[in-house]
């Protein structure tokens, strides 16, 4: 009687793990790669929020109150004044040297001006070449200036007889009370950290998909498979595809902890849908990585024109730019990466703890993915056996 | 091999660049790399942010006040160019339903009593719940509702100094002692397609150029011949020849590239150009120099053809990041930004982008273009001590003396 231990999916699977046994390529894209990629990603966002960004100070004035104003922006969370200097062509050159990021002048005469009710202007220069950076640059120092004013403002109003809340509703009018939903820290990091570092993890999926299913063509050991997996394309397909998807999935779970655990992101909605979400991810790119294969019959070709594909997920997820901002025919374009629909998934259910309808649909779109591998099967298996397609890489 | 005397060095080099050359383009999966890519990718990206800026981010207004005061404000908003008042819902459980349903990213919500506190001189409040799942969307909601408030808050206060008897001047000077002017420098609009693509651009420059080289490295030792011409007990004196033959056919190749993507494509989409061309290739010419002699050092490593692709291609987003772009280097651990300097890439792109953007001199880069020019002459030496030492190895085994 034939024990389940002789189906051959067995023979597939011990095939496919003694080749990775003997190839470094396949270690490196199953173990190494996938390893280095996920801590150098980690490390890079791994303070979330950027350290104090140097500014310069012009300091034309040099009373206590242009003094007092250097310090508050010195003391501010996300500037640092790394250099006061007396003219402005010498901040310019710093500015110009990448080393400050900004220029506050504080003209001559601006206490005078002050404290007589004149006019004082305090023009501000930002570099805005990158737009992050400026945006942090430009709120951190226009709320410490305001703040300034604003305190110089309610000094002469309560001098002139205004009790604190008259002098307070005359400074500030309307307070503006701010909310940040979902993401507490404003943290830039979380938000990178945790797609990139899937991107990563996909990026692997699909390029050992790719690499194990062209070898067998370019190394002509297509019939060898075949026969191992008893003349069956599926029991090949998905033997070849097991290890990997196991040491993949174990990998998506390190990212989890890495993100949840230790980083400490929020994740507000269900885990289960998640890990779902992450396993069927994982599934889509290999079977991608099958149909490239399948497609062009070329190992490298489809490695090289794959992994272009895949790179460009990253541009077309909303994750550096939101979808809503780009022209109509580029939006209908980010639907043909997996990664976009596992974006929308990650942010919806850990940040913003969505409710589950909100994620069905996301799941759905990743599993159509799955249908072009599936679709692919037949093809794949004429290849294998026909030795034309042998030995081109 | 007969030849051997009677070739001089310029013949060499001579030979190795047209060798080179030959096999770029005799094989279509390095000339996808090193040409197509450059093609494609600035192209499709430079569409993905057409757009540049965000503007017109639906949001919801819940104004529990209902006067012509706070219609007023909910207008100022509306007429920003970040902001579009798509919603108003009624109150803060419909806007909800609202944002979860992706139809709004944020909720401004105005308070009870908004106009009668204003009117009486009190202090009145609005709340702003912006997205902080999608940062940038964050950022603009915000930024534009707080840019409203000023000028709103600003006309207030305006208006009762001069209930109180100050001309306009006057009170415009008291709302505001210091008058704070923001000057955005080289890129005023904060467009994010001027922000991203430039750098971008150098990084896909290196990334295609080490992949592509490598690619051609594995097909050679698949190939398994020698690179050399010469016999063996000359080929000590062919080994400087055979890389600058090579580094040469890479620079020309690259100076099409070049044309194409650091000048045509910031033609098509406008990108920021401060620079004269000279400059930008005076910068460019040290960093083509240490990505190719490092290119070329890392392909002998590779057995075959694609196993650049296999182990570099997930480097790509990884450079990109440690150039600075997009996430400031500062915040990044001292020994990772030690070790990114490994790739030229991450001197050459703040460079690039101050020649570029900000229309700097030559003299504010020097110290990139040197570090720039000794990368190039480490990896040279790394290179040419590799080849030494190939041959050297290659003498002692008996089975290859000829």
């Amino acid at each position: 009687m034939k024990g389940l231990k002789d189906h051959p999916i067995f023979a597939v699977i011990l095939r496919e793990v003694d080749r990775i046994a003997k190839n470094p390529a396949y270690r490196f894209l199953l173990f190494v790669g996938p390893l280095v990629g996920i801590l150098l990603l980690f490390f890079i966002f791994h303070q979330g929020v950027a350290k104090k960004l140097p500014i310069a100070v012009v300091n034309q004035d040099n009373t206590s109150l242009s003094i007092k104003v250097s310090n508050a922006l010195n003391a501010s969370s996300d500037v640092a004044v790394v250099r006061i200097v007396d003219d402005m062509f010498q901040a310019e050159k710093l500015l110009k040297k990448g080393l400050v990021e900004a220029i506050v002048l504080l003209p001559k005469d601006l206490q005078k001006n002050v404290l007589q009710g004149v006019e004082a202007p305090v023009p501000v220069y930002i570099n805005g070449t990158n737009v992050t950076v400026a945006g942090v640059v430009q709120r951190s120092v226009l709320t410490t200036l305001g703040t300034f004013s604003g305190g110089v403002q309610l000094k002469k109003l309560m001098l002139a007889g205004n009790t604190r809340e008259q002098a307070m509703a005359r400074v500030m009018p309307v307070n503006i009370q701010k909310h940040i939903l979902f993401n507490p820290y404003s943290n830039y990091g979380y938000f990178l950290n945790s797609a990139m570092l899937y991107f990563t993890l996909f990026l692997f999926a699909f390029m050992s998909s790719v690499y194990t299913f062209g070898n067998e063509l370019k190394r002509g050991t297509g019939l060898d498979l075949l026969e191992s997996g008893n003349n069956s394309v599926r029991l090949a397909v998905v033997g070849k595809l097991f290890p990997y998807t196991i040491i993949f999935s174990g990998f998506a779970m390190f990212i989890a902890f890495l993100l949840f655990k230790v980083e400490g992101m929020p994740l507000k909605g269900s885990f289960l849908l998640l890990f779902v979400g992450q396993f069927i991810t994982i599934l889509a790119y290999q079977m991608l990585g099958l149909m490239f294969v399948a497609v062009t019959r070329n190992m490298r070709l489809s490695l090289s024109v794959g992994s272009a594909y895949i790179m460009m997920g990253i541009t077309f997820s909303g994750l550096t730019f939101p979808i809503e901002g780009m022209p109509p025919l580029v939006r209908a374009v980010t639907a043909i990466f997996p990664f976009t629909w596992w974006e929308k998934l990650l942010i919806s259910q850990a940040l913003r703890g969505a409710p589950i309808r909100e994620a069905l649909p996301y799941i759905c779109y990743i599993l159509i993915f799955m249908l072009t591998g599936l679709a692919s099967f037949g093809i794949y298996k004429r290849t294998l056996g026909d030795s034309t397609h042998w030995g081109k890489s | 091999m007969t030849k051997d005397r009677k070739i001089n060095s310029f013949e060499l080099i001579n030979i190795h660049f047209k060798n080179e050359l030959k096999a770029i383009f005799t094989d279509s999966g390095a000339v996808l790399i090193l040409v197509g890519a450059l093609l494609i990718y600035p192209i499709l990206y430079s569409f993905g942010y057409f757009n540049e800026v965000l503007t017109d981010l639906p949001v919801g207004v819940v104004d529990l006040d209902q006067t012509p005061t706070s219609r007023k404000y909910t207008a100022m908003l509306d007429a920003t160019r970040d902001v579009s008042v798509a919603y108003n819902p009624q109150d803060l459980t419909e806007a909800e339903e609202l944002f979860m349903a992706n139809k709004i990213s944020g909720v401004l919500l105005i308070q009870r009593d908004f106009q009668k506190n204003i009117l009486a001189g009190e202090q009145a409040n609005v709340a702003v719940y912006a997205d902080g799942s999608y940062m940038l969307k964050y950022k603009t909601f915000y930024l534009a509702a707080s840019t409203v408030n000023a000028y709103f808050g600003g006309g207030v206060s305006v208006k009762r100094y001069m209930a109180e008897g100050k001309s306009f001047r006057q009170a415009k000077v008291a709302s505001s002692p210091f008058d704070v002017q923001t000057h955005m420098l080289y890129n005023p609009s904060g467009s994010y397609g001027s922000f991203i693509m430039p750098g971008l651009i150098i990084i896909i420059i290196q990334q295609t150029l080490l992949i592509g080289i490598g690619i051609l490295g594995g097909t050679f030792s698949e190939s398994k011949a020698s690179p050399f011409v010469l016999s063996q007990q000359n080929r000590t004196k062919e080994i400087v020849p055979l890389l600058f033959g090579r580094v040469g056919a890479y620079i020309l190749l690259s100076l099409f590239n070049i044309c194409l993507a650091v000048i045509v494509i910031h033609h098509w989409f406008h990108y920021p150009d401060k620079a004269g061309m000279l400059n930008v290739l005076m910068l460019l010419f040290p960093f083509l120099l240490a990505v190719i002699f490092l290119g070329i050092g890392l392909s002998t490593l590779f057995k075959h053809r694609e196993s650049a692709i296999v182990f570099m291609m997930f480097l790509s987003p990884i450079a990109l990041f440690l150039s600075g772009i997009s996430w400031p280097v500062s915040a990044m651990p001292d020994w990772l930004v030690g070790l990114s300097k490994i790739l030229p890439g991450t001197t050459a792109v703040p460079a690039y982008l101050r020649l570029r953007t900000m229309g700097v001199s030559l003299i504010d880069i020097r110290s990139e273009l040197f570090f720039l020019y000794r990368q190039a002459g480490i990896y040279a030496a790394l290179t040419i001590g590799y080849f030494f030492l190939r041959i050297y190895i290659d003498r002692r085994k008996p089975s290859n003396g000829n």
